[in-house]
């Protein structure tokens, strides 16, 4: 009787331990998902640069002066922000401009052959090729479907952007400059949905916007290219 | 007077059990440890990253190796210069060394990938994609250098990391 029970342990300061583990994980932290533009590097080539050699009308050529200064084919004193609407003008090349990069309608049939010996390829491969090759038969399918969707929108174009930035540029203005391209593939990409599906970027699906990026396919190139 | 002091420990009710609040701070803490990943080295230079708008994000399961370009903070400057210089892991090295440093990154990728589940280590390390944090004001050659020495270890998946402006 004369015994009492033990004295409950106080979790107050329990609290205090436990914010100061959790101010240090915040301190010592950074959030994993990180914003960032794409490249994949060109191959080093050994015995000096071999480029494919690129028509003169199919090259859009972007210089940049060390006072971060553009010269876009021949026109100079350009803004960044003009980029993407000549780039559009020169990749679509509507009017058949013989100085602008040349494009063709894709037919049906030459994709279908493309298919059959991708299908042919994928009977006869081995092993370990057997899952890249199949990854380009599920390509090819796909373009396919994108020529039934967007129909004569579709158009392979030559062009090639060659961009030559002088080695004092400042790097957030390549970067500004790098991001003006992609902005101009992405307005081309989004105006086909909108003009061909009726909604916006967005919108679509996965399916959808490899399609897009199948009809304009980004063609940039940042070392030198050779003249035909 | 009696009545008054009675009344008075009534209104004050039991107090508020403060037992649950170390769940809830641990419940936060977790959150944290799971969502974030420790910064593995402190930069020596200062890099205030450039911003654009067409970006992708990384996504956390392909492995990354960072290359940090920028100027040296004050501290360092009288030992390294005040021109932009290249941080790989904890030390500020030269253009030339990034080959050594892409090696050595592969081959622990493919050791910590191979202990997990055998046979995949090598291919994870061929999916490894070398983030590039640059200061915006840093020129465009000490990058072209940094790409040469990529190109020559064969790292050619490269990604600039940028702050995402809308």
């Amino acid at each position: 009787m004369g015994r009492r029970l033990a004295p409950e342990i106080n979790a107050g300061s329990m609290a205090d331990i436990a914010f100061l583990l959790l101010v240090f994980f915040i301190v010592t932290a950074e959030m994993s998902k990180e914003e960032g533009i794409f490249q994949i590097l060109p191959e080093k080539n050994e015995n000096s640069t071999i480029t494919e050699p690129v028509k003169e009308r199919n090259a859009i050529r972007i210089f940049m002066n060390e006072n971060n200064d553009i010269l876009f084919e021949d026109q100079v004193g350009l803004k960044m922000s003009e980029i993407p609407k000549l780039l559009k003008e020169q990749i679509l090349n509507t009017s058949g401009n013989p100085n602008m990069p040349e494009n063709r309608l894709v037919t049906k049939s030459e994709l279908q052959s493309i298919i059959d010996k991708n299908k042919a390829r994928l009977e006869k491969a081995s092993e370990g090729k057997l899952k890249s090759i199949a990854k380009q038969l599920k390509k090819s399918q796909l373009r396919l479907k994108a020529l039934d969707i967007f129909g004569a929108d579709f158009k392979k174009s030559n062009h090639v952007i060659s961009v030559t930035p002088d080695k004092g540029v400042r790097y957030s203005s390549y970067i500004k400059l790098k991001d003006m391209i992609a902005k101009s593939y992405r307005e081309l990409r989004s105006e086909l949905a909108k003009k061909r599906l009726g909604r916006t970027w967005k919108d679509l699906t996965l399916e959808e916007k490899k399609m897009l990026e199948m009809v304009y396919k980004k063609n940039v190139s940042e070392s030198p290219i050779e003249k035909k | 007077m009696s009545k008054f002091n009675k009344n008075k420990k009534k209104s004050d009710g039991p107090g508020i059990t403060t037992a649950s609040l170390p769940d809830i701070v641990f419940m936060l803490l977790f959150f944290f440890m799971v969502t974030t990943k420790t910064r593995t080295n402190d930069l020596s230079i200062s890099i205030s990253l450039p911003s654009a708008t067409e970006t992708g994000i990384l996504d956390d399961k392909t492995p990354t190796a960072y290359i940090n370009i920028g100027v040296p903070v004050k501290a360092l400057q009288e030992l390294y210069g005040d021109n932009p210089r290249i941080q790989l892991n904890d030390a500020i090295l030269n253009a030339s060394d990034v080959v050594g440093f892409i090696e050595n990154k592969r081959a622990s990728i493919e050791k910590s990938f191979e202990m997990a589940q055998p046979g995949v280590g090598k291919a994870k390390a061929s999916k490894m994609i070398v983030c590039l944090k640059v200061d915006q004001n840093a020129q465009l050659g000490t990058l072209d250098e940094v790409r040469e020495e990529l190109k020559t270890a064969k790292a050619l998946k490269i990604n600039y990391v940028v702050n995402k402006a809308n």
